[in-house]
């Protein structure tokens, strides 16, 4: 039982593009990041270039790593500064450890693991099953939009997406796991259902008159149970259903033109809370949904797009430098930069967390002060924890001046880590690693140094292998991290995040979330309601709780709101957002603007569809509030208005006047309140 | 549920073993005891019997005779005798004693067999007598024709269906208030497709019950001959969600119950030429809910899919079946479930094994034909030998839905 320094073995270069995460996904957490029992399994690697056009030497270490004869000799000229690979775990150690290729790294600024797929829904390189590009339904016009969607249980068949005439409005399903056979053309993963498919689904999958949607997600490979993995469509409510019925399901006789692109994430992924960045499915999904809107399109026209992707993670830089807040601003600039181009708008939610106790803010008042969090981590958690803690810029000429310590519930103190230290601490039990704690700076844009701590679950049931647990667990309880000044100013704050470990909707629950545990921290105020404003002496704060991925640039920011009080739900996170590094002022301070996401305090929750056709649940968040607003951009683009943040701003700005007080302040909810019509039921009250 | 139960209490017998299991209301036949026990006694008994044997009601009703009784006379007239074997004696009966009656009309009519070890596999017969009326003093000679011959799956495809059970698993949570709420069976929710009550379709309600009581008589005897063990015997990680019930798992009960109910029942709401009825929707939707409440035992983790397909192809032969022998046909179609050539990794699909539109039993092609038609021709039953009691019963029921 000791705490060490360990010096990293791989080349400072790789190092310091490496997102902090692999480390121990690859190391001490490399049992919970892989698939279990899963014989082959696929590792998608994103990486992002510091510059636009690949160096021919990285871009040649690039293809020999991958060992894809299909990768042409010459690295592409066009595209985005971002790239997706899969590799096979083996190559993916060996591209990070191995010296040559450094100079590789060297053009690097990101390279972030994603969470692993089977290889069985990976194409293996020169894979020819790869269908043509299905050709779209023709009859584009200019009222013609196209709505995407990024979820999970995406109900294809569902009757809110048909048109009167019964065929659907879904143009491309991709799903991004699966068995192969259809693998979306330049993509590399899972298989795509065109609407010809869908359409011929809808006709055969009949008793009589009827149509049976159990059998058609059963023939299209989504709800087989002879197949194994989850099986979202299979329930009766789904997360992808709900949103994607808000976001644009209509009676098939009132349906526009909307047509809709789907990205059905990989289950697995969904599911993982090990702390494997999602951000190489969620990059290729929207790359997905803007090709084929063009190919909607045709050749040289254009047609404009809103995206929903109701997803969020809890800790990242907050200042809109996640990579997936990177690529997405990028493809959202290149797009509606080129002339010609409609509009293409993505609608993210703020998040959920803001009473989640998993962000707080450190400032000191003199160099040797200390401030300690405590972090609780609950027992019977299944999945790591992860706690990033984030410095303020750093000065011109490198400099230490914070240093972290962390002491375990049993007290043991570890050794302290430095700002720029190059070493990591490890906590071991028994020749196992229980916590690791790093110092990582992140290059421009970013150009901050972060702490992140790693610890492993607090239970397992089993091992890979082995009916009994093998792997290490970490102690359950307070582990006390304790920062301590040797340079900040008052005014330079530390900002500290716990990273999400919690179910998505549906699935059971593995991890739990870890806290901040303060005793000064107030939950309840005196009437006994959950206390949403924060105390400015705790350091742990409900401000600052947005999620992670919803600090960019272009893309649309949305909180919860209930429709009778007015008032955001008390879950609904917001800022302020970090001002990114060298900026004067942030881009945004919280969510762009609040709408409904609860009919009332007592009726909690929206109406919209469950699964199957005509069916209704209820279900809340900001996941569903995000869709309400897609749904108004898909309207605004239809009649030729821009759609975009000042838009769905103005659209808030516009109501307030109207609406009672208070306003809630701009880092909670934006330009205000935009209460819009409820999607269901359409037309009685609830 | 408990409306369901009008009629149905001669099973107060097997309500009764609804009792012992009844700890479980644990099993199908827990479930269906349970309609029969509160059943026929508990409507009809309750407002009789329960007047009749109040002490301060019986004591009354001896001063109150005392009081007025008089003087004893011999009675002036006197009714006919009833006629013997009559069908519109049934109408005097209380219903439990009908469905007494009723059970022993289908179960005298019923034989069970197992092949004899020179066949491979060995299959399970169910036979249909055909008794005709004796001559004389004479004993009735009875001929046997088959209804549904049953061979059990292999022992591989058991093991290969253990997954599927667990894939099933994951809709544990999503299934749980149906799952526990058919535990006895799936009656309240056919009764959400067509409008059954006991105080307007009450010979509906003792129709279904008679449906479900003949599925039961077979499914347990065939499941008592073919012997096939549960999914948490093969596993201890199926840990089912409700207790397993103790009797065998193919075919299942309750896929036999609900497709032989669903079978019947619209068959007989159609009987009048209620414009609608025959349309293939409400059979469609019946049938849809048989293979749910089917589906939702194998969520459970009591069942494997080739449970649910064996049992829905004996509901809808013995659906048929009784639709036949109530409705005075000439014949009825006989049935064969292989189970040896049960595809290993095959799900249930209910439209698989039934054609909506032309309203029979899919006959399988091929290697994996595990569905077949027992012979090209319906099995001849003579019309002179219907049941009149059967008779008597359907044209009651079907007299409700005009």
């Amino acid at each position: 039982m000791a705490w060490k320094r360990v010096q990293p073995k791989i080349d400072p270069i790789a190092q310091s593009v490496v997102d902090p995460y692999s480390h121990w996904a690859l190391g001490p957490g490399l049992q919970d990041f892989l698939l279990p029992s899963v014989e082959e399994q696929s590792v998608p690697v994103l990486v992002r270039r510091k510059t636009e056009a690949w160096d021919e030497k990285a871009w040649a270490l690039w293809r020999s790593a991958a060992e894809d004869p299909d990768m042409p000799k010459r690295p592409p000229r066009d595209g985005e500064p971002f790239d997706v690979r899969f590799f096979s775990l083996t190559k993916t150690l060996r591209l990070i450890e191995d010296r040559k290729f450094r100079r590789f790294f060297q053009t690097l600024d990101r390279f972030t693991l994603g969470p692993p797929l089977p290889s069985s829904s990976v194409a293996p390189h020169g894979y020819k099953g790869a269908r043509p590009l299905q050709s779209p339904s023709p009859g584009v016009t200019p009222d013609t939009v196209i709505v995407g969607i990024i979820d999970d249980g995406i109900p294809f068949a569902h009757e809110r997406f048909r048109k009167a005439d019964g065929t659907t409005r879904v143009e491309y399903v991709w799903v991004q796991h699966g068995p192969l056979g259809n693998v979306p053309i330049d993509f590399d993963n899972g298989f795509e259902l065109p609407k010809a498919d869908i359409d011929d689904l809808l006709t055969k999958c009949r008793q009589g008159d009827f149509i049976d949607e159990d059998e058609i997600y059963r023939r299209a490979g989504v709800a087989d149970f002879t197949l194994d993995g989850r099986k979202s469509l299979a329930w009766r409510a789904s997360h992808g259903a709900h949103v994607m019925d808000l976001a644009c399901g209509w009676d098939p006789n009132e349906a526009p033109d909307w047509r809709i692109i789907c990205v059905q994430l990989p289950t697995p992924t969904t599911a993982d809370s090990s702390g494997a960045s999602l951000a190489p499915y969620a990059v290729k999904a929207l790359e997905y949904i803007r090709n084929r809107a063009q190919a909607i399109a045709g050749p040289g026209l254009s047609l404009p797009v809103v995206v929903n992707f109701s997803y969020g993670l809890l800790a990242g830089p907050h200042d809109g430098t996640h990579e997936i807040e990177l690529a997405f601003d990028r493809i959202l600039s290149d797009h509606n930069n080129t002339p010609g181009n409609k509009p293409m708008r993505v609608v993210i939610p703020s998040g959920n967390s803001h009473l989640a106790r998993a962000h707080a803010t450190v400032s000191f008042q003199a160099a040797g002060d200390q401030a300690t969090l405590p972090l609780r981590v609950l027992p019977d958690d299944l999945t790591p924890s992860f706690v990033e803690i984030w410095l303020p810029p750093p000065p011109a000429a490198a400099a230490n001046r914070v240093e972290l310590t962390i002491a375990t519930p049993q007290g043991d103190v570890s050794p302290p880590l430095e700002e720029n230290d190059s070493d990591y601490l490890q906590y071991e039990i028994g020749g196992k690693v229980i916590c690791e704690a790093r110092y990582h700076f992140f290059p421009a844009p970013t150009g901050r140094g972060m702490f992140l701590i790693s610890l492993q679950p607090t239970t397992r049931l089993e091992a890979e292998k082995s009916p009994v647990p093998t792997d290490p667990v970490a102690p359950a309880g307070l582990w006390n991290l304790t920062l301590k000044n040797l340079g900040l100013s008052a005014l330079q704050a530390v900002e500290a995040w716990v990273q999400r470990d919690d179910a998505p909707v549906g699935y059971p629950r593995r991890g739990r979330q870890s806290y901040f545990d303060v005793p000064s921290y107030e939950i309840y105020g005196h009437d006994g309601k959950p206390l949403e404003e924060d105390d400015p002496d705790c350091p742990v704060k409900r401000a600052g709780s947005i999620n992670a991925i919803a600090t960019g640039k272009d893309t649309i920011v949305i909180g919860g709101l209930m429709r009778k009080e007015l008032r955001p739900p008390a879950y609904s996170a917001g800022g302020p957002v970090t001002t990114p590094t060298g900026a004067a002022a942030s881009h945004r301070c919280g969510p762009d603007a609040l709408t409904v996401s609860d009919d009332s305090i007592v009726q909690s929750s929206v109406l919209a569809a469950g699964t199957r056709s005509s069916s209704v649940i209820a279900m809340n968040g900001t996941s569903v509030a995000a869709p309400l607003i897609t749904r108004w951009i898909a309207c605004e683009l239809a009649d030729k208005r821009v759609g975009d943040r000042d838009a769905v701003r103005k659209l808030a700005d516009d109501k307030e006047p109207n609406l009672s007080p208070p306003k809630p302040s701009p880092e909670r909810g934006g330009a205000g309140r935009a209460p819009l019509p409820r999607v269901r039921p359409a037309k009685i009250e609830r | 549920m408990s409306y369901l139960s009008a009629g149905i209490g001669p099973l107060g017998g097997i309500g009764g073993i609804g009792g012992i299991g009844g700890i479980g209301g644990i099993g199908g036949i827990g479930g269906i005891g349970g309609i029969g026990g509160i059943g026929g006694i508990g409507g009809i008994g309750g407002i009789g019997g329960a007047a009749y044997d109040s002490p301060l009601v019986s004591d009354a009703l001896i001063r109150s005779r005392d009081g007025i009784v008089g003087q004893w006379r011999a009675p002036t007239a006197i009714p006919d005798q009833l006629d013997l074997e009559d069908s519109s004696n049934l109408d005097r009966w209380s219903p439990w004693v009908r469905a007494a009656i009723i059970d022993a009309e289908m179960v005298s009519r019923l034989g069970f067999t197992l092949e004899d070890a020179t066949m491979n596999p060995r299959h399970m017969a169910v036979w249909h007598l055909e008794v005709p009326t004796p001559a004389g003093g004479n004993a009735p000679a009875p001929t046997y024709k088959p209804l549904i011959l049953m061979a059990r799956p292999t022992q591989d495809i058991f093991e290969a269906q253990l997954t599927l059970v667990n894939n099933y698993a994951e809709l544990r949570g999503d299934r749980q208030s149906e799952i526990l709420a058919q535990i006895g069976g799936g009656m309240a929710f056919l009764s959400s497709i067509a409008q059954l009550h006991p105080d307007r379709t009450p010979h509906t309600l003792e129709l279904l019950a008679a449906v479900l009581r003949l599925a039961l008589f077979v499914h347990l005897r065939l499941k008592q001959g073919l012997a096939c063990r549960r999914p948490l015997e093969y596993s201890p990680q199926i840990q089912p969600m409700i207790a397993t019930p103790a009797h065998g798992a193919l075919p299942s009960g309750h896929a036999a119950e609900a497709f032989a109910a669903a079978l019947v029942l619209w068959n007989v709401m159609r009987a009048e030429a209620r414009p609608g009825y025959d349309s293939a929707d409400w059979r469609t939707q019946l049938l849809r809910l048989a293979s749910r409440i089917a589906v939702n035992r194998t969520v459970a983790g009591v069942h494997f899919p080739v449970d649910s397909a064996a049992g829905a192809v004996l509901g809808l032969t013995l659906g048929h079946y009784l639709v036949k022998r109530c409705s005075g046909a000439t014949g009825y179609r006989a049935w064969r479930f292989e189970g040896p050539k049960y595809p290993e990794d095959a799900d249930f699909t209910w439209h698989d094994l039934y054609d909506v539109t032309a309203e029979n039993l899919s006959s399988m092609q091929g290697a994996s034909a595990y569905s077949v038609e027992y012979a090209a021709n319906d099995q001849v039953i003579d019309p002179q030998h219907k049941s009149y009691v059967l008779t008597w019963l359907w044209d009651k029921a079907k007299a409700e839905w005009t």
